[in-house]
């Protein structure tokens, strides 16, 4: 389960504010906010895949097949932006039933035990145009580590009648870090394990 | 300087973590107890405080070689499960060191380790069931361990003291075999556990007289107990080659029969026998190849 907080940065710093932003341009006059409105992450049009280096050779990739989560923001105020993305450790897959299977056991994910990964944001940024830094706390395999990152906002449109606005994201962590480390010592699967997520939000009635 | 993992090659490496630290903590941890028999020449109090203790420290030393020390309080079942076999070691230590009634024993001290331990290693799994099916699930998989200790111990005291550690071992490897087919961290573990009966089996056998007793019977059925049920509900392995492992030590009561067989035919026909059902459950529990990806 994955919780991210981001904001579309980019209206944020059209509107003047920057997410730190109590008060209005001056600094005397509290800015009125407008009310926050809150997403869910399309699961069908959201991927979420990884690479890790195997026999140190070449990047083998993989995918998290089910993403659900939930983000909340205020256009003018990126401090109340919430993100929390939520990945389904069973829905792993990488081409290869014998190795997904592996991948779900108790050398990796323990998915029987551990059902879902987490990230819940704590605090966003701006970090550029349309882009968020991101800070927040991974929660893999019962173990939770503090993980930075830097969202893209990709665009905003509507289908089926709803608004929707989209984030891409791609940061690095160390898988041993949380308590995976088959193969690590061995140099026979790398200890990097890159994670990239396009999240497409659907604004919620 | 040339990276351990380019000079030990990767399989040599994972097999070497998993069998030198429950050897080394076993050497130490018996040449103890081998100086102090040489000092204390007859009436020995206390006699086989170091097999539990060695089964115990040198799994959880295997353990740690493998993945880490597990943190306290521990987070994945495994981990828990290495804290209580740990544990139970040196509960069980303590009880051979100092004995106190069996019914204490019994009634009290086996079926609270065995609860403890199927809780730990079960807890997390709580979250996808209902309380009965917890309670039941819990309950079978410490009643399951109670048993393979009760067997282990009968086998134990029926028949000579290395071959009941030699049916251990065998039993354990053959947990390995299969264990591996799910994960390869429980199938190291499970080697482990052979390693650390077989160098019980050895001490036995040198010294003729320390065996397997209660401590260690129940050290060990927690352990390899343990592993069978994180097979079965971490890795989804096969029930019955689980089951045939589990219940592998019940030949090590075989050995006492017949008892007019000369000693040494009754401790080959119960290894034999141990190699036998082991070697089947890894027929049919060993797919092709798990990690052919």
């Amino acid at each position: 389960m994955i919780k991210l907080m981001v904001l579309p940065l980019g209206v944020a710093l059209a509107a003047g504010l920057g997410p730190w932003s109590e008060t209005g341009p001056t600094g005397t006059t509290p800015t009125p906010r407008a009310a926050a409105t809150t997403y869910a992450v399309d699961t069908v049009h959201s991927s979420g895949i990884f690479r890790v280096k195997h026999a140190g050779a070449a990047y083998f990739y993989g995918r998290f097949d089910h993403l659900e989560g939930d983000m909340m923001f205020d256009p003018e105020d990126l401090g109340a932006a919430k993100l929390e993305i939520r990945v389904k450790t069973e829905s792993v897959h990488t081409g290869a039933e014998n190795r997904d299977k592996h991948l779900r056991g108790s050398d990796f994910l323990e998915a029987k035990q551990f059902p879902w990964a987490t990230f819940t944001s704590s605090s966003v940024k701006a970090a550029g145009d349309d882009t968020f830094e991101v800070t927040g706390e991974l929660e893999l395999r019962g173990v939770k580590k503090p993980v930075t990152m830097t969202a893209r906002h990709t665009g905003e449109g509507e289908s089926r009648g709803t608004r929707r606005i989209g984030f891409e994201t791609s940061f690095a962590i160390q898988r041993s870090d949380f308590g995976v480390s088959y193969g690590v010592k061995d140099g026979a699967l790398g200890d990097e394990v890159t994670l990239t997520f396009g999240l497409e939000m659907v604004e919620k009635e | 300087m040339l990276d351990a993992a380019v000079v030990i090659d990767p399989l040599v490496g994972q097999v070497a973590r998993g069998v030198v630290p429950p050897v080394v903590v076993a050497a130490v941890l018996l040449g103890v107890e081998w100086v102090r028999l040489r000092r204390v020449k007859s009436g020995l109090p206390g006699r086989g405080w170091a097999l539990p203790v060695a089964m115990g420290a040198g799994w959880f030393a295997a353990l740690a070689a493998l993945e880490q020390v597990p943190p306290l309080p521990p987070i994945t079942g495994i981990q828990g499960l290495g804290w209580a076999v740990l544990a139970i070691g040196g509960v069980a230590s303590i009880d051979a060191r100092w004995p106190r009634s069996g019914l204490l024993w019994w009634v009290g001290v086996v079926p609270a380790a065995t609860l403890a331990t199927a809780w730990l290693l079960l807890r997390r799994l709580w979250q996808g069931w209902t309380a009965t099916e917890a309670m039941t699930q819990t309950g079978l998989a410490a009643v399951g361990m109670m048993g393979l200790a009760v067997l282990v111990e009968i086998g134990a005291r029926r028949g000579p003291g290395w071959v009941a550690a030699a049916v251990l071992s065998v039993a354990a490897t053959g947990g390995a075999l299969v264990l591996a087919a799910g994960s390869a961290l429980q199938g190291q573990l499970a080697g482990a556990l052979a390693a650390s009966a077989g160098c019980v089996a050895a001490w036995s056998w040198l010294d003729g007289r320390d065996r397997i007793g209660r401590g260690a019977s129940l050290t060990f059925g927690c352990a390899l107990g343990g592993l069978l049920l994180a097979g079965r509900h971490f890795s989804e392995v096969e029930p019955i080659p689980l089951l045939a492992i589990g219940f592998v030590p019940v030949c090590a009561m075989l050995g006492a029969v017949p008892r007019r067989w000369p000693r040494w035919c009754r401790a080959l026909a119960a290894l034999a026998i141990a190699a036998l059902i082991a070697g089947l459950a890894v027929a049919f529990g060993a797919p092709e190849d798990p990690y052919g990806y």
